[in-house]
């Protein structure tokens, strides 16, 4: 099976100042891979390589080419970075990710809404369809962002902590639904919370300037130090053997 | 009545000039309302003034000096904003008071009287020219092209730049041509409303809207409305009351913001009171 995305040894970073080191993944249709390390480790850095929005300084990133086009991306930025005041409706923040494929006029015809309120009805936000962004709450708005990733049928799926600022059922509710899309989409999520993703993830990448990759959704202590990823401190406290063991 | 009204050519050029600077100021007004730069908005128009001084100085057409001064302060600040070389409000703050130092110096320095300072600060619609009529008219076709061809990719920009910048290599482009727009917009309506009352000209309508809806596609064409009704009442009040037309324009806009936020107000209230009496009927 060819892998969808390819890195190679790639050094990136912003102006002068490395942020990833000589890093290399390769990932496949059925990945679900958990991205975890430090604050300022690199984790965005990586997604935003993937996305092309930083190019590699040395190495190279590759995507699968089908039927003479690269695969769709879908991509969930962190939470801060849309303004939540501008005054636009869910329908419409939905459809901007269908943008890639549109060309600078944006264009939307029948089909392009007919996906939209069914990528909505899945995500459980029809109701919400023509409600201002700006009123929402902070568990809704990720599902409209999750709804804006996945309109364009993406066979890579990029998350940016999906779950901060959001309350526990909400957390449960949002990878019970991703989980359903496991093996349908590959899914790449950056997140803090080790223990509670150790539950859904099949793999774990752990980024600290250079990359890791743990072929195992079960992680001990000792290899995260091993990988120099100082992870646990942050994620679980003093019990987290008990905690990463739960789905033993 | 009405026959007065358009028995002088420059009333009906007046009249002319309000439809063209509703659907300038319903169209760039939302654009900065929406994404908040009224601030830099408010910048760009006082920068202006410098251009309006060296005009005079210099013996040219003053509009054309304040749209260069415009323009240029506009990407001035969206660079120096954009590249985090400084605060975006701070660098206002200087352009702000640069370009009207430059100008009250360079009006100072222009030998003779100068007539139209007044005008150029508070508006007079009434001395509109042709020249300005297809200026203003060229700006508003300008607008409706522009924000009708790209809508969804400017409105999906403003929204999330971060995300707009997976499936376009031009944000940067749009965020530059937008500014000049504006700039450019702005500055051509001074001589309706003034250096300092154009702005709230801009602003006020918008406002009103957004009281009732949060929709960016209904808001656009609802401010034109708003807009075009209060500039126009504006418009005629001062012409039968004998009074500024600029400052009648603004006291209108005020008027029917405060108004709508009433009807807003009681809205609610009656909203709330049905809910109330639906929770007690349960």
């Amino acid at each position: 099976m060819e892998p969808l995305l390819k890195i190679e040894s790639v050094t990136t970073g912003y102006e002068s100042r490395a942020v990833l080191e000589d890093i290399s993944l390769k990932v496949y249709a059925d990945d679900f891979i958990g991205v975890i390390g430090p604050n300022g480790g690199g984790k965005t850095t990586l997604l935003r390589l993937i996305m092309g929005l930083l190019r590699p300084w040395k190495g190279s990133v590759t995507l699968l080419r089908e039927n003479g086009r690269k695969i769709n991306v879908g991509y969930m930025p962190q939470m801060s970075q849309a303004d939540p005041h501008f005054p636009l409706t869910v329908t419409d923040v939905v459809m901007s990710g269908l943008m890639s494929g549109k060309g600078i006029t944006g264009r939307m015809r029948r089909r392009d809404r007919a996906r939209a309120s069914s990528i909505m009805d899945e995500m459980g936000i029809a109701h919400l369809s023509s409600v201002s962004v700006g009123g929402l709450s902070g568990g809704q708005r990720q599902r409209v962002f999750l709804a804006r990733a996945l309109i364009g049928d993406p066979r890579l799926l990029l998350l940016d902590e999906p779950v901060s600022f959001t309350d526990n059922e909400f957390e449960k509710g949002f990878y019970e639904k991703l989980y359903e899309y496991r093996g349908r989409v590959a899914i790449i999520m950056v997140s803090h919370d080790l223990g509670t993703i150790s539950g859904y993830v099949k793999s774990f990448a752990c980024v600290n300037r250079t990359l890791h990759y743990h072929r195992s959704a079960k992680i001990s202590e000792e290899q995260l130090r091993a990988y120099g990823c100082p992870i646990q401190l942050v994620a679980h406290g003093d019990v987290p053997h008990t905690v990463l063991k739960r789905h033993e | 009545m009405l026959h007065d009204f358009f028995e002088y050519g420059f009333m009906v050029r007046g009249a002319v000039a309000v439809l063209l600077s509703s659907i300038c100021a319903g169209i760039a007004g939302s654009y900065i309302v929406s994404r908040r730069i009224v601030f830099l908005s408010g910048g760009i128009t006082h920068a202006s003034f410098g251009g309006i001084g060296l005009g005079h100085w210099a013996g040219f057409n003053p509009v054309a000096g304040a749209a260069l001064f415009g323009v240029a302060s506009g990407l001035a600040a969206g660079y120096l904003s954009g590249k985090r070389k400084m605060s975006e409000d701070s660098a206002i703050g200087i352009i702000w008071a640069f370009g009207m130092a430059a100008g009250i110096i360079l009006i100072h320095m222009t030998p003779g009287y100068a007539p139209n300072l007044m005008s150029y600060l508070f508006g007079s619609i009434l001395t509109v020219t042709r020249g300005d009529l297809i200026a203003l008219a060229v700006m508003a076709l300008l607008l409706v092209l522009y924000f009708s061809l790209f809508y969804r990719a400017l409105v999906y920009m403003a929204f999330d730049e971060e995300y707009a910048r997976t499936w376009s290599s031009s944000v940067d482009i749009f965020r530059y041509i937008s500014i000049a727009l504006i700039s450019l917009t702005v500055v051509l309506n001074i001589r309706v409303a003034g250096v300092i009352l154009v702005l709230s000209l801009f602003t006020i309508p918008p406002n009103v809207v957004m009281l009732f809806t949060n929709d960016y596609k209904r808001i656009v064409p609802a401010s034109v409305a708003v807009s075009f009704t209060s500039v126009a009442a504006g418009y005629t009040l001062s012409f039968y009351l004998g009074i500024p037309t600029g400052a009648t324009i603004i006291i209108t806009l005020v008027v029917i913001y405060l108004v709508c936020r009433l009807i807003r107000a009681i809205i609610n209230r009656l909203g709330e009171r049905s809910v109330l009496s639906l929770n007690s009927k349960k």
